[in-house]
């Protein structure tokens, strides 16, 4: 807007937005210098602003000793297949909400709901059982099988399918179109930004995740995921410079993936749930 | 009250050029009507008025004050938007107080231009003015939800009304209308202009709210103006085929053929033309009204079909010798190439679709248009008509030229 | 055929008869329905029947105790002190975010060249998980190798909460900002430009009209946020040696709850985990209903 325009408030906008900018990334700066720094260096001492004594191969050891390689290999896979899930559960779940009848609605969608309101952490043992019962414990079934479906996804995409304009599907239904049709035709294209925003969400859900798999495997190096990979590198302050260089290579993906696709998060979520 | 004028005003967007070197001065107490189809650049200069984009180039002044740089709500301007941007969350009372809250405002009974910021007292009876004037009592306490789209549009032009602005800008704000409420709410805003007086520059793409609300019309194509004038002179002496075409419903018949010897070749027909050039391609515009059906007329044309509208009847009809292709430059009419329409004399029995006729243009109705320009022959660019136009000096529009004996 | 006549009238326009189509929803919400019966519903079950059992240490002497021991472990100091913990660190992150998610929203909500940088840049701590958040915090707050190591925040109880919702914080502003920025892009221009031109300063603007226009967004971000607080634990794992903070000063309920595994104490836990969601839900409905009034829905 016009107001935008003089350039001597213009700059002071940018300075604002550096400035939180520095704000925020702050954290990261330092533990980067952390990282990168000798840790015996820093233990006896002082804060450090700049790396000291770097340790260029820092994230080459955290990299080898954590076998992180393997560990974010297996986290992709077991990311995408959640992912992947998470979103057809949802679509499918958001679609009977939305479009189709059935008794006791709201009832059933207050059970979708609640899960919400409880932590894994807190259902992380009955559900250790059952997995241990199938015999799921380090195997990719165990990881994956309680998480295919979220009701936060359900409530997202329910909320962009109600947006879909009533006169598209009244056409549709007088050229009588299947509910498959509906669904797979029209109203997922048209929510494609809430879909492409709930992806992103459950993707960056899944592969944080660390209780979970921490918990199912019983042997880490070989079915752990990423984050616990990274937490196994040491235990002692000496070589804490490992674990956060290792954290910061398993965070790195993530954070490219979020800036390529965060224009559609915010567009995703502007069309969808909070219009409230 | 205050003038607008566009002095040479240029608005760019990166690369596209939506507004170029507009010259434009609307005059103090004049509603002039900004109109054009969609894109041509008029709502990016009613938004440029209202200080809400920046201009690229030139100067636009309000009064006697260059407002380049000046913050909108320092311009002592009030818009009505096309979508009403009325605050949804607040009562229409409240609303319609929103100006008042925090820009100082002319006062009713102080000195001569005193501007201040009124008490509760004094918003308070302006608001009841503004509720009074656009009969909004009953819906006072509630919510624009709450309201139907003519309700709204109303609040949003009491909102704007209530600050009494030098300006009032209107940015399509009966397009949201149905047809019976547009007419109805024309009529209410040429009421409010006679009696406020204050300067207004509405924005539409539809050529009946321009001819019926107007006092001067200007017409934008492509962010370029085509003609300033008032509503006659716009509809009788168009200034090139682009105009022609837009203003009047149904538009102007125009064809173009070469000109020489006192006639112009159109199709098959030679219509013999005072003042025709000695050579070269010309467009030939005639309005649906002013052709006679005639036993033995110069243009020949076989009846396509014919519409009975109750009041009159038009016969559309194909002149013969083939379309004369009105090519897709903008300043062409847009009609099926070939294609005219005919007003019928009410009474006269209608001709049978299939059959030839012959028509005759009546005198004087005639316009001739360059066939490379369209400008109207004469002109190269928007005539200097209108009282105290930019370097304008009242002079009368050219007479259209007649039909030769 | 009077009959006919009178069904006809009366009939509604269906593509398929209700029950068919009450059999589709069935079958697509029976994934998510599957999933959540055997990994939530279970398990809740589960654990509200295991909390009328008590066990001993070796985990074989699983005996009946009844309804009596849900009165105990309520009303007993840990879950007390595992909610108010919980509480402590909700008043200390929730109004936090809220205000940070605001600021930041309403700064980078404009249009200027490379704006998307900087957004981005907001966005991005929701990238890094809770547990690397704790990490990259550790390179802040740890009193051995840490920046802020006067005061050791993490070492003095009264200091510790602070220092594991300062990393909370952080890593939830990126989603906070991108709520918020949602809901201000969602305020149609035009409203926003009438405002400017009725004259109101950016002060006037934001409080008047910006604030109550996205207040169903805020809203919607106070429940995420307050269900987070209180399901907080792997930050403060990562970041409490020993975990759970000096003299337990950072032992969230969820923290007690996972302390409260073993077979001898996992009656306690059990039921201390009944009653997290049973103040989870009360708290998310109250917000619902007090809120409810206040919040501004459109059209």
């Amino acid at each position: 807007m016009a107001s935008e325009s003089t350039p001597g408030r213009r700059l002071g906008w940018y300075a604002l937005l550096g400035a939180l900018s520095l704000l925020v990334l702050l954290p990261v700066y330092f533990a980067f210098v952390r990282a990168v720094s000798d840790p015996t260096t820093i233990l006896g001492g002082d804060a450090l602003l700049v790396p000291k004594d770097v340790q260029s191969d820092v994230f080459q050891r955290a990299w080898r000793n954590g076998n992180l390689g393997g560990a974010m290999g297996r986290s992709l896979v077991v990311t995408v297949a959640i992912t992947a899930a998470q979103v057809a559960t949802s679509v499918l779940a958001a679609y009977a909400f939305a479009y189709l009848w059935f008794p006791f609605k709201r009832l059933v969608f207050a059970l979708f709901m609640a899960t919400l309101l409880l932590p894994l952490e807190v259902t992380v043992l009955p559900n250790l059982a059952t997995i241990s019962n199938l015999g799921w414990r380090n195997s990719f079934q165990g990881l994956i099988v309680p998480f295919l479906a979220t009701a936060l996804g359900t409530f997202l995409i329910r909320q962009a399918f109600l947006g879909v304009p009533s006169e598209l599907r009244d056409a549709a239904r007088l050229e009588g179109w299947t509910h498959w049709q509906l669904l797979t035709r029209l109203v997922v294209p048209l929510s494609r930004p809430v879909i492409a925003a709930f992806t992103l969400i459950s993707f960056l859900g899944a592969y944080n995740q660390y209780l979970w798999p921490r918990i199912v495997t019983t042997r880490p190096d070989e079915w752990g995921t990423a984050p616990i990979a990274v937490r196994s590198l040491s235990s002692n302050p000496e070589n804490a410079n490992l674990i956060v260089a290792g954290g910061l290579l398993v965070a790195l993906p993530m954070i490219v993936l979020l800036i390529f696709f965060q224009r559609h998060v915010v567009r995703g979520l502007t069309a969808g749930a909070v219009k409230g | 009250m205050a003038s607008v004028t566009f002095d040479g005003v240029t608005k760019r967007y990166g690369e596209v050029t939506a507004v170029d070197q507009l010259d434009l001065h609307v005059e103090d107490g004049e509603f002039m009507v900004l109109l054009g189809p969609s894109g041509c650049g008029k709502s990016t200069a009613l938004r440029m008025v209202a200080g809400l984009e920046d201009i690229s180039g030139g100067d636009l002044s309000i009064g006697d004050r260059v407002v380049n740089s000046v913050v909108p709500a320092q311009r002592d301007v009030a818009m009505v938007f096309q979508s009403y941007a009325l605050y949804p969350h607040m009562t229409v009372a409240r609303n319609i107080e929103s100006p008042l809250l925090s820009k100082p405002t002319r006062v009713d009974d102080g000195a001569e231009g005193e501007v201040r910021k009124l008490t509760k007292a004094e918003r308070q009876a302006r608001v009841d003015e503004a509720v009074r004037m656009l009969g909004l009592a009953d819906y006072v306490q509630r919510k624009p939800g709450a309201l139907s789209g003519g309700q709204r549009q109303r609040v949003a032009v009491a909102r704007a009304v209530v600050s009494r602005p030098a300006v009032f800008l209107m940015d399509e704000p009966l397009s949201n209308l149905d047809a019976k409420l547009r007419a109805q709410t024309r009529a209410e805003l040429i009421d409010l202009h006679t009696r406020l007086g204050t300067t207004i520059v509405y924005v539409t793409h539809d050529q009946i709210e321009a001819m019926t609300m107007a006092d001067r019309v200007a017409i934008l194509a492509d962010g370029h103006l085509q003609q300033v004038g008032t509503p006659r002179e716009v509809y009788e002496a168009p200034a090139n085929v682009f105009v022609a075409g837009f203003v009047g419903n149904p538009p102007m018949n125009t064809a173009r053929g070469p000109a020489g010897g006192g006639v112009v070749q159109i199709g098959a027909s030679q219509l013999p033309v005072a003042d025709a050039p000695a050579g070269g391609e010309v467009v030939v515009g005639v309005r649906p009204e002013h052709l006679e059906v005639t036993a033995d007329g110069p243009l020949r044309a076989r009846v396509h079909h014919v519409e009975w509208l109750g009041h009159e009847a038009q016969a559309s009809v194909d002149l013969v010798g083939g379309p004369a292709d009105e090519v897709g430059s903008p300043l062409a009419t847009g009609a099926s190439p070939g294609r005219w329409v005919v007003r019928l004399a009410p009474g006269l029995p209608a001709p049978e679709p299939g059959s030839e006729i012959a028509l005759t243009p009546l005198d004087g109705q005639v316009h001739l248009f360059d066939g490379a320009t369209g400008w109207r022959l004469g002109l190269d660019g928007p005539p200097v008509t209108g009282p105290g136009g930019i370097g304008g000096d009242g002079a009368e529009p050219d007479e259209p030229v007649g039909v030769g004996g | 055929m009077r009959r006919e006549l009178a069904a006809a009238r009366g009939a509604k326009v269906r593509d398929t008869p209700r029950w068919r189509e009450a059999g589709l929803a069935l079958l697509f919400l029976a994934p998510s329905l599957v999933v959540f019966a055997v990994f939530f519903y279970y398990p809740f079950e589960q654990l509200i029947v295991r909390g009328l059992y008590r066990n001993n240490i070796a985990g074989d002497n699983l005996r009946y105790v009844g309804w009596g021991q849900y009165r105990d472990v309520l009303g007993g100091d840990e879950f007390r002190e595992g909610i108010g913990h919980s509480v402590q660190f909700l008043l200390l992150t929730v109004p936090v975010g809220l205000l940070l998610g605001i600021v930041l929203a309403v700064v980078a909500n404009r249009r200027l060249r490379g704006i998307k940088i900087f957004q981005t840049i907001f966005t991005s701590t929701v990238a890094t998980s809770t547990a690397v958040a704790g990490f990259i915090f550790l390179a802040l707050l740890n009193p051995s190798i840490g920046l802020i190591k006067e005061p050791d925040l993490l070492a003095q109880p009264d200091t510790a909460m602070i220092g594991v919702a300062l990393a909370s914080s952080w890593q939830t502003l990126g989603l906070s900002f991108v709520i918020v920025l949602a809901g201000l892009q969602a305020i149609p221009r035009e409203v926003e430009e009438a405002s400017m031109l009725d004259g109101h300063g950016p002060l006037r603007r934001f409080f008047r009209v910006t604030l109550p226009l996205i207040s169903p967004v805020l809203m919607f971000l106070l429940v995420i946020l307050v269900v987070n607080a209180f399901q907080a634990f792997a930050q403060i794992d990562a970041l409490t040696k020993p975990p759970g903070g000096p003299d337990q000063a950072t032992e969230t309920i969820v923290f007690k709850i996972f302390e409260n595994r073993t077979p001898d104490r996992l009656g306690d836990g059990s039921i201390m985990s009944v009653g997290l969601f049973a103040v989870t839900f009360v708290v998310t409905l109250a917000q619902f209903l007090l809120l409810e009034r206040r919040v501004h829905y459109g059209e």
